[in-house]
């Protein structure tokens, strides 16, 4: 059995991947193994962890594309690209607090199932005692055995609580309590928001970054130098963002500090004509809401919105 | 005990059963997990150890030195950067024949900054006159800890052993693994006894310099006793498979290679995919194998060469390139393989570079084209070195 785990940074997704293969190493007698996506880590930004179970010594230590159980911590990462990741045969697992019409998807209330036993949702142990009810690869104990392996002693009792209640919510191996009408929260949480503009760019007669600004170049062509005109990063940091910076032209001075002070490069001088600079302007595929810009602006002229507050409305 | 941990946690787990003295480290990704274990070991008591939080890791292995020549059984670890910032004592270390252990999580190196695995830093470094060994797993990298002391502090050799785990790949990977008894450890590694070692009783005098009438013969003994360490791994792996039940084989492990047309040599974790790749070959009726190096130093040329010796053709699977040149461990290879007289066409498959996941179908792909080369070698004449997932260059299924 193959695991992909989606998560914000903080859900506590590597821990619940890491339980899975404990469960299934330790104490059901199979080999197992269970990563995160390497790399920095920052709490809410989106993540994945996989785990992998099979009879024998897994090899191939490479991450997964798809797999038998695609679970979703978060409603929010849930989008369009979830068929291509389920292996056929396979299900989802979405914690959400409504039926999916898709019988593929299972859903599951994690937030308010482990809320009511830690008073705060965290949904992580919900969707492992989902996955002992949903599958024949786990148990129950085995789930038992794999979070007494991987928590804290402080933190055991609570969670094996929490396992049990969800194996028992999503029918303890039974028939799965899905297929509804998907429910329009759905799918208006589907999409992540989708931020990056090229035309937007294009627009503001921008003097833009030779590359990777320019709307989707390949590593063909700009990978033989570290050196850009603006902007530090290679991948677009978006999905990071959880509060974006507004900023107010008619009380900015042009005094660059935000220009200067962006560590990522985000920000940029939009010229007019004749070449002089007439306002900044952020580039939202590449700012991740750090904030730094807001703070350091003598004018106070900046400020963070949050992101989602159109989708928690 | 079976656990399940981390690469790092269980290099951590081997390092504690060792029994160090001085434990002396900076962090760095990918390494830092395994000198925060530690420290919380010496700190709750389960390892009694100094641990110095040093300022850099040029000074985390001049302290080692410093510790080693006092006679205590020391540890560090590094990564990437950090092991080239230590690298001028690198020779320090090797040359004063301190026998020091040294845990390397593979990582890429700058520029572009890139904090995943490859294993450009520790092969950049092969001519330090460090013994460097790969552990393909997590069992592995716990039991390498282990078995690293043993071989290090064997009086024909006293040399220091860089231990090479993969990046992520390995040291951020959890997996089950069997954590020996403390016995079991103390009956397979005693104390590190030396006369290597300051003496305040009889004063000696260390690190000293040898000129031109004496230089040679350090350089030759120091070859000899890397050399002799061929010898005593299969002697250290017989005393811990008495001791813990596990059996090692020695220099390179040589999986289903004697009847195989076409064999893959691999390093460190991706031999397991290439494993899992060489059994599916199989079933389809495809005779392949593959040939893993454990020790890179000393460098066993004869046993690489003669399970080569009757393949028709062979690759090697790097995650490291010599730029100009070819993969270095695809350089050592053909060095054995001409001097053995064998002649065999190869290619050199350059992939999982800056944490680049190394595809099953990349390897499918790698063996494809070793079946083609041995059936029409001319067809890749030009350049034996075959970048894996980059459009365009020959091969290697993307």
């Amino acid at each position: 059995m193959e695991v992909i785990w989606h998560a914000r940074g903080g859900q506590g997704a590597f821990t619940a991947a890491r339980a899975l293969g404990a469960a299934a190493a330790l104490s059901g007698g199979l080999h197992a193994l269970a990563f995160p996506t390497f790399g920095p880590e920052r709490r809410g930004a989106p993540m994945r962890a996989y785990t992998k179970i099979a009879a024998s010594p897994i090899g191939d230590r490479s991450a997964l594309r798809q797999a038998d159980v695609v679970a979703y911590l978060d409603e929010t990462l849930f989008d369009d690209g979830w068929e291509a990741e389920l292996k056929p045969g396979g299900i989802v697992l979405l914690n959400a607090p409504h039926p999916a019409a898709d019988p593929r998807i299972v859903c599951v209330d994690a937030d308010a199932i482990s809320a009511e036993v830690l008073g705060r949702p965290i949904p992580n142990t919900v969707l492992l005692g989902a996955i002992a009810a949903l599958s024949d690869v786990v148990t129950l104990e085995d789930v038992h055995e794999g979070i007494k392996a991987t928590m804290s002693v402080r933190l055991q009792e609570a969670n094996l609580r929490i396992a049990d209640a969800a194996f028992k919510a999503v029918g303890g191996g039974g028939s799965a309590r899905a297929s509804q009408e998907l429910d329009a929260r759905v799918a208006a949480g589907a999409r992540p928001v989708t931020v990056h503009d090229a035309s937007e760019a294009a627009r503001q007669n921008v003097t833009r970054t030779p590359y990777l600004r320019e709307t989707f170049a390949l590593p063909e062509d700009f990978a033989r130098s570290t050196c850009f005109t603006g902007g530090h990063l290679v991948s677009e940091n978006a999905g990071w963002r959880s509060v974006r910076p507004v900023l107010d032209e008619t009380v900015c001075t042009l005094c660059l500090q935000c220009y200067l002070l962006c560590p990522d490069g985000t920000i940029f001088k939009v010229r007019d004509e004749e070449g002089n600079v007439e306002r900044v302007a952020v580039d939202f595929a590449f700012c991740k809401g750090c904030g730094v810009c807001a703070k350091a602006c003598p004018a106070g002229c900046i400020r963070m919105v949050p992101e989602r507050k159109e989708a928690r409305a | 005990m079976k656990r399940f941990l981390s690469g790092n946690e269980a290099l951590a787990e081997g390092v504690r059963l060792a029994r160090p003295q001085v434990i002396s480290a900076y962090p760095i990704t990918p390494q830092t997990t395994v000198v925060e274990r530690l420290a919380e070991m010496v700190e709750e008591g389960s390892l009694e150890a100094e641990y110095l939080h040093v300022e850099s890791e040029h000074t985390a292995l001049a302290a080692a030195i410093g510790a080693a020549a006092t006679g205590a059984r020391t540890f560090t670890a590094t990564s990437s950067q950090g092991l080239l910032y230590m690298a001028e004592c690198l020779t320090y270390a090797s040359g004063g024949r301190f026998p020091i252990v040294m845990a390397n999580a593979n990582r890429a190196l700058a520029l572009p900054w890139n904090i995943y695995g490859d294993q450009r830093d520790s092969l950049s470094l092969l001519d330090h006159g460090w013994i460097q060994v790969y552990a393909q797993d997590n069992q592995e990298a716990l039991d390498l800890a282990l078995m690293a002391y043993a071989v290090a502090e064997d009086e024909r050799v006293a040399l220091p052993v860089m231990v090479c785990v993969d990046g992520f790949a390995l040291t951020h990977t959890y997996e089950s693994v069997d954590a020996p008894e403390q016995d079991a450890a103390d009956a397979f590694l005693p104390p590190y006894r030396t006369d290597n070692r300051f003496n305040f009783e009889e004063p000696v005098s260390i690190g000293y310099s040898a000129g031109p009438e004496h230089n040679r013969f350090y350089a030759y003994h120091h070859h000899q006793d890397m050399r002799a360490a061929e010898a005593v791994v299969p002697e250290v792996e017989a005393r811990f498979a008495a001791c813990m039940g596990r059996r090692y084989p020695g220099m390179v492990e040589k999986y289903r290679t004697e009847d195989a047309e076409v064999v893959m040599v691999a390093l460190g974790s991706a031999a397991g995919l290439v494993r899992t790749v060489v059994d599916a070959l199989r079933e389809r009726g495809v005779a392949a194998g593959m040939l893993r190096i454990r020790y890179l130093r000393p460098f066993p040329a004869a046993r690489i060469a003669s399970a080569l010796a009757g393949a028709r053709a062979v690759g090697v699977l790097e995650k490291d390139i010599s730029f100009g040149a070819t993969g270095t461990v695809y350089a050592n290879v053909m060095q054995a393989l001409a001097s053995a007289g064998v002649a065999v066409p190869t290619l050199d498959f350059v992939g999982g570079l800056g944490g680049d996941d190394l595809s099953r179908a990349q390897v499918e792909g790698a063996f494809d084209d070793l079946l083609r080369l041995a059936e029409e070698p001319v067809a890749f004449a030009a350049d034996p070195v075959v970048f894996l997932g980059i459009s365009g260059a020959e091969g290697g299924a993307a």
